[in-house]
Order: C-alpha cells, then structure tokens, then sequence
C-alpha cells in the first residue's frame, strides 16, 4: 500500500513538474544563457581535442590555444594578403642562405604564472614541441641551436637552409612560447594526462578558465597582458552536436556567434536574418579535385587530361559553393604566388565531355569520394556527378566518414577514381602547401600521387625561396591532371548584430580562426 | 536466486566478450583508420606512421585485441583518439549525463503509459481520435518528435532550451543528476533549470514506449475485466476501481513488464539520436563522434556500457516480474 501511494505521489509530482515546465514560462527565458556583459559565447559544432599548443593541429581547439598562446610571429589578422608581424619578437632578420635567424624580443612580457619572458622560454618551448613529435613538430624538428646573446635577443641555427621559416613560427600552427617554470614543473610525460590539456601557460590575452570537456570550454582575459586588453573578459566555446539547433540558438540570441562550418544554404539563411551580422573572409583553404592515378578510366595521362578540361570548374564552383567560396584559376592559393606563375596548364574545352561519354567513358562508372565533415567536398562531388549523369557519364558521389575516407582512398584501383578535399597549407609558403599536396611523403597526397622532378624542386625551392621553382611545380601537377585547384574557400563567420572587430580578425592562412581577442561588444 | 545471479552474470561476460570482439572485428575489417583525425589532417605521411605505431595500430588485430582485454582488467579503457582525453575520464563526464536523461524518459514513458492506456479504454469517437493521435505519435521516431518538439517548443513558443543540460554551467553536486544535485544542494533554480533542459529530450525518448506499453496494457486490462475472475469479483461486491486496481492491473502488468524490457533498450538506442539533436553530452553523443573518427577504444567502452546497462536493465525486469507475478520464476 505504501508502494502504491509513493508511485502515487512521485507520478503525480513528476506531472505536475511536467505540465508546469509545458504550460509556464520558463524563468531563464528558454534560451542556455544569452551573453552578458563581458562574456562572448561562441558556439563550437562538435567537440575538440585538448587544446595543447604542441598537439592542437586541426580544428576549433586552435581558436583557445592562440587566444591563451603567442609565438615569436604572425600574420597581421584581418588582411588577405599575408604579412608577417612581431608577436613576441619585435625584429628579425634572415641570413642569405636561409640559415640563420636573428630574433630581437619584446620586453615587459609575462607567462600566466607570472614568470617574465626571455630568450630562455625559447629552447625549452621548442623542446617540448620536438619530444611530443605530433603533427606540427616538424617546424622546430629543423632547428639546430637557440643562442641567447642576452635575455631579448637570440639566435636561432637551423640544420638545412629553410626559406619558409619565419612563415613557420608565425603559422597559426607554429610553436608557441610556454612558461619555462611550468615547462619544469610539467614535463612531457608519454602515456598519461598532460596538465596541459586543461591549463595554460602562456603570455596570450586569454587565459584557460573553466574547461568541461563535450560541454564548454571558457577563457578568462588575462590582467597583465603587454598588448590590448581583450574586447571581452571572458569568452566561453559551448559545445554543440548540430548545426541546426546552432542556427536556432543564433537566431534567438542564445549564443553570440559561431565562427565556420556552415554549408552554402545555411550561410545564406544566416545571412538573411536582421538580428545577425555574417562575413566571408579570405583565406588559402582550396577545394581540390584529386585523380586516382591507379583508377581504371583515369589512368591513362590523355583520358586524365581531356577528363580535366571537359570539366567547367569555375561553373561547378559557382554552383556548388555559391557565396561560400570563390573559384580559382590558380594552381597554389591564390596568395602564395605571383598570378603570372600560378596558372593552370589545362585549359576547359566545352565539347570534351561529349567526346568522353561518346569515347573513352562510355560506359564507365565514375566513383566521386568526399568526406562527409566537409560540406564543400560534398557539395563540390554532388555537383560534379550531376554535370557527369547529365552529360551520359555514370557518376556516383560517395561520402565517408572521417575515419574512414583516408583509407579509403589507399585502395589503389579499388579506390574511388575521384575525391574532393578542402585543404589548406600550415602557412603562408607555397612549400607548405606543395609539400603536403603534391608529394606522397607529404601526407595529403591523397591518392600518392607522383610527379617526376616534382619533389626536387620543391626541395630546392624550400632552400631559396625562389617563385619561378614553384612556378615550375604549379605546371607540372596542373599538367599530370592529378589535382585541379576548384576555389578559394571564404571563412564563415555568424555573430550577432553590433559586435565589432571581427572583420579584423581573420586569419589570412586558414577558415575557422579568428583573433578572439579583437572581437568586441556592441557599444 | 543465487544461481539465477551466477547465470546471469556469465552470460552477460560472455555477451559482452562477443560484443568488444565485433567491434574490433568490424572496425578493423572497414579499414577505418583514426590516426589521420588524431593527428591532424596536414600531418606528413612520416608523422601519421610514427602515431601508428606509437599506438599500437600497426599491430595485428589479435594483438590489439589481447592489449585491450589487458587494459580493461586493469581498468584502464585506453586513449580516446578523437579528443585526446582518457576514456575513463571522458565516460565519467558523460554516463551521468545519459543516465539522467534515460531514467526522466523512464519515468516519463511509465506515466505516459498509464495515461495513455486509460485514453485508449475509452469508448467513443473522442477516443478513436485520441487512440489514431497516440497511434501516430508511437509510429514517429524520436529523431521526428525531438526536432517537432524543437521547433514548437523552443523556436516558436520560447517555452523550453533546445540544448545542453543547464543554463548555469556543469553541476559540480555528487551524483552528475543534475535535477537531483539542484534538489540535494538545495538549490531549486538550478533544479528547475535542469529539469527544463531535460523535458524534451527525455520526452521525444520517452512517448513512442509510453504508447507501446499503453496499448499492451490496456489490451491486458481489458481481457482481465472481461475474465472470470472480475465477473465474480463483481458479484461479490468489488467496486470497479479495485476489481482494475487488485486484479486486473496486476494481471496485465506482467506483458507490460516485459515489453518494459525491450522498450527501455530501444530507449537506449534511440538516446544516441536524441541526445545528438540536443546536444546533450552523454554516451549517445561521444558515441556518434566517436563512430565517425573511427575511435576504437571509445566505440568499445561504450558499447560496453550500453550493453551492460542492458542487460542489467532486463534482469531487474525479470526480477521485478518474479515479484509482480508469483508464476514467473527466475531461471
């Protein structure tokens, strides 16, 4: 009987907590906490891996590593054309050869923890990123001595000439300065949790706050920074699994912008909305196609080759990307090399693709990978299958998950013939970009992709810097037909009307970064 | 009963053994790969090689098999890829999230199907409309009544969030409930809040069960009141309330019960998209991101979890339906 009534009581509790939650006003408005005063609520899709500043090379987790983290450079935010700036060096200069670096420091600047830095802060940061050996470890991995004359000037040696060193530390990748107190008393430690993943130690605006990992993750401005303050005190990256429940939240105020992500019909809906302000920034992340060079119908160089010039590229972007991209003639990004040098040797020829359907294609299967993480590859391969199916060529377009679609494309002949990738290069240096692209060892390489001489003179051109050598590299892999450059992304970014500063804030390497620290509330 | 809690327990060992070996068999026989995502995408085919290894994934399935199996006897779930954190660490964070979300939508679906199944003993074509509207409801999946309830609730009528757990930030409380941790702190804002941000998870979760259970029990209780046992109830001066209350309840909870059972792991599975839609940090979200970044040791641990609470779940129904109905025994 008591079981009974307490069954009685909770079920009558929990339906009047039910009807009361359905039928009255909710206290906080409905809304997970709109912004107030100084906090900037920014929404992340999905969740991020540890915002380590050795580890951190992909995705949002870099927009709080480069809020809480400064390195000796960087590019002046919020300018299309890349150029360099003293961050945590005030000068610098370069030896001929490419070898020797000399570095002048900014004085008056202090870690989180409070410890002032100097030229010391220098070798034991690039330790760190060396013994961790991830991703980005390769922009140290060259360096052969740091010799401090005095606490604020240094001499930085590499191994082998680099003409793209400075655009190393100055990538929104490039190794940051950390505490050498916290360095000592944190050591790298393999295998276990790394203080690091949730506290900082660097000289940034913004220092790590309160991190709740798949939730949100916040920063608080740091009072003794030797720059601008910060436009907010603090700024919180809340966690989101959709992008449609993004778009609501956006629309109702209940978070304050969301910075990437959104696909061509999301960008303009957002786009159209009067309580929201939407840019489309420059950047170097270009849409490529890549050609299978193992894949039945592509393999042979002239079929290769009339395939690329039967496709409209400049139409197909338009139509896949609309206002969310920019086509390309260029073979690099755009910014990264003179026009002149930077042009695609494969011309379009608008009866090709008749002639394939007719020819060598008639009867194939065209097999269109993307990934399904990235709305412009999809949209790009779903577009281009149309324009095949339409012109009497099979064409399917196949998405794959992320941890799927790399091997996938590993499959030699049993590999889709096609995929498109949105890539970007580390930094603002054609050799990051042909290195990484155009050479197998280079890891987005996405079908291995070989060009005779192509590697040399990417090697040679890293040494001297020279544009013609790049030049060379830009017609030869235009000519194999194995990568055809499609567009210029544009990074998206949504915030709320009267917030200033974020057009000033982009990055001009790669989408999804912004400057946090320039964003400011509405007066 | 002993014996009924050794077989059980064996058998769950077993299934979960089979489970963890299809895991890695599936995964691994479909090439995904997660070092690319671990690493970043522009890391140099040196890089990717050099993690490969690190981690062990160069190694043979067998092998990684019998590392894992290692770990796990020592607690230890291994490295989550795609976010760089323990699994451990990151399974602490999320099964209070799910298992507060999941016992709402319990509750909820328990209420809904007693209401429901009053609504469908009605006689008439008010009730015909109801039971066609609840028919409707059972047949829509949860994804549906979620984004439906998103849409009315939060972007139309500004009633209900559409996201997260709470507007004060994460309950630092003791149970990880964060409706139970506002109560015990004595703090009703933020219960209230918490509750608020639960409704229509646990609800879109919690209606299509509720209907189902519903119908099996009011088809149970209608069959009870029509059998002998209530006609001579009746002629012994049982009012109609008890003669439903005494007898016929108890008679038709018994295939309620069960199908209580098999509901609840439909639930479960149906959280993962729920919890997706509304962005609340639990199990069913660290499972998509983690199914999509081919993270192994995350995939495992919580298809172990699921399927251990699984289990669990059907052995409580069986022994609630032992105590519910002295003719059921447990073997």
């Amino acid at each position: 009987m008591l079981a009974n009534k307490s069954f009685t009581l909770i079920g009558s509790g929990v339906s009047v907590m039910l009807i009361a939650a359905l039928t009255g006003c909710s206290a906080s408005g409905g809304v997970p906490g709109a912004s107030k005063g100084g906090e900037l609520r920014l929404a992340l899709l999905g969740d991020i891996s540890t915002p380590d500043p050795d580890t951190a090379y992909d995705g949002s987790e870099l927009n709080i590593v480069n809020s809480a983290y400064e390195g000796l450079l960087g590019y002046v935010p919020g300018k299309q054309e890349p150029e360099l700036t003293g961050v945590l060096a005030t000068e610098w200069t370069a030896s001929a050869n490419n070898t020797v670096f000399t570095f002048r420091l900014r004085e008056g600047v202090t870690f989180h923890d409070g410890t002032p830095f100097t030229a010391d802060a220098i070798q034991s940061s690039f330790d760190r990123r060396n013994a961790i050996g991830e991703g980005p470890s390769y922009m140290t991995a060259g360096v052969a001595s740091v010799v401090a004359a005095d606490d604020f000037n240094v001499t930085i040696t590499l191994r082998q000439p680099n003409s793209s060193f400075l655009d190393l530390l100055a990538s929104p990748f490039g190794p940051k300065m950390i505490s050498p107190t916290a360095l000592k008393e944190h050591p790298v430690v393999n295998g276990s949790e790394d203080w690091f993943d949730s506290n900082d130690a660097g000289t940034g605006p913004y220092t790590y706050g309160a991190f709740a990992p798949g939730t949100s993750y916040q920063l608080n401005a740091y009072g003794g920074y030797w720059g601008d303050a910060p436009g907010y005190d603090a700024v919180s990256f809340d966690v989101f699994s959709n992008s449609a429940t993004i778009q609501l939240e956006l629309q109702d105020g209940g978070v304050d912008g969301l910075i990437g992500y959104a696909d061509a019909s999301t960008f303009d809906q957002l786009k159209r909305s009067d309580r929201l302000s939407a840019y489309a920034f420059p950047s170097m992340e270009t849409p490529t196609m890549f050609v299978n060079p193992q894949s039945p119908d592509l393999a042979d160089p002239d079929v290769r080759r009339s395939f690329i010039s039967s496709i409209d590229f400049n139409a197909l972007a338009d139509t896949a990307l609309a206002d969310t991209a920019t086509p390309t003639d260029g073979v690099f990004p755009t910014t990264l090399l003179p026009a002149n040098l930077n042009t695609q040797a494969i011309t379009y020829n608008p009866n090709a693709l008749a002639q394939l359907a007719k020819g060598q294609l008639a009867g194939s299967t065209i097999t269109i990978a993307y990934a399904q993480a990235g709305p412009a590859a999809q949209a790009l391969s779903d577009n281009l299958a149309a324009v095949l199916n339409g012109a009497g060529i099979a064409a399917e377009s196949v998405g794959y998950d992320t941890g799927s679609y790399y091997a996938a494309l590993t499959e030699g002949a049993a590999a889709p013939d096609i995929t498109f990738y949105s890539g970007f290069p580390d930094t603002a240096s054609p050799e990051a970009w042909a290195f990484v692209f155009y050479t197998p060892a280079g890891g987005l390489d996405l079908f291995g992709a070989d060009v005779p001489g192509v590697a040399d003179l990417i090697d040679q051109a890293t040494v001297t810097g020279d544009d013609a050598l790049y030049g060379d590299v830009a017609q030869r892999v235009s000519e194999s037909g194995y990568w055809r450059s499609v567009a210029t992304s544009l990074g998206l970014a949504v915030f709320q009307k009267g917030i200033s500063g974020v057009d000033r804030a982009y990055s001009p390497v790669i989408t999804g970064i912004l400057d946090i620290a320039l964003i400011e509330p509405p007066a | 009963m002993v014996r009924f809690a050794i077989d059980r327990t064996v058998s769950a060992v077993v299934v979960l053994f089979v489970l963890l070996l299809l895991i890695f068999t599936v995964s691994r026989a479909g090439g995904a790969d997660p070092v690319r995502g671990y690493l970043g995408a522009n890391a140099s085919a040196e890089a990717v090689a050099a993690a490969r290894e690190r981690l062990g994934l160069d190694q043979p399935l067998f092998v990684q098999f019998g590392q894992y199996l290692t770990g796990l006897t020592q607690g230890d779930l291994g490295l989550s890829l795609s976010t760089r954190r323990p699994v451990s660490e990151e399974l602490a964070q999320r099964i209070p999230a799910t298992a507060e979300l999941a016992l709402w939508a319990i509750v909820f679906a328990l209420i809904l199907a007693v209401v429901f199944a009053g609504a469908y003993s009605l006689r008439g074509k008010v009730a015909a409309v109801i039971r066609f509207v609840l028919f409707s409801a059972a047949s829509a999946p949860a994804f549906l009544l979620a984004t439906a309830g998103v849409l009315l609730l939060f972007a139309q009528l500004g009633w209900l969030p559409a996201s997260g757990r709470t507007s004060y930030g994460p309950s630092d409380g003791m149970t990880g409930l964060y409706v139970l941790d506002g109560i015990l702190a004595g703090n009703p804002a933020y219960a209230w809040d918490a509750f608020q941000h639960v409704l229509l998870p646990a609800l879109a979760a919690a209606i299509g069960p509720g209907v189902a259970i519903a119908r099996v029990l009011a088809d149970g209780i209608s069959g009870s009141l029509k059998s002998g046992y209530a006609q001579t109830a009746r002629s012994l001066g049982e009012s109609e309330s008890t003669i439903v209350r005494r007898h016929a309840l108890r008679n038709a909870s018994s295939p309620a019960l069960t199908l209580l059972g098999v509901q609840i792991g439909m639930m479960l599975s149906s959280l993962v998209v729920v919890e997706q839609i509304f962005s609340w940090n639990g199990l069913g979200q660290y499972l998509t991101s983690a199914i999509s970044a081919a993270d192994l040791n995350a995939v495992a641990a919580i298809s172990l979890v699921l399927g251990g609470l699984y289990i669990l779940i059907n052995t409580l129904v069986d022994i609630v339906l032992a105590i519910v109905d002295p003719r059921v025994r447990l073997t």
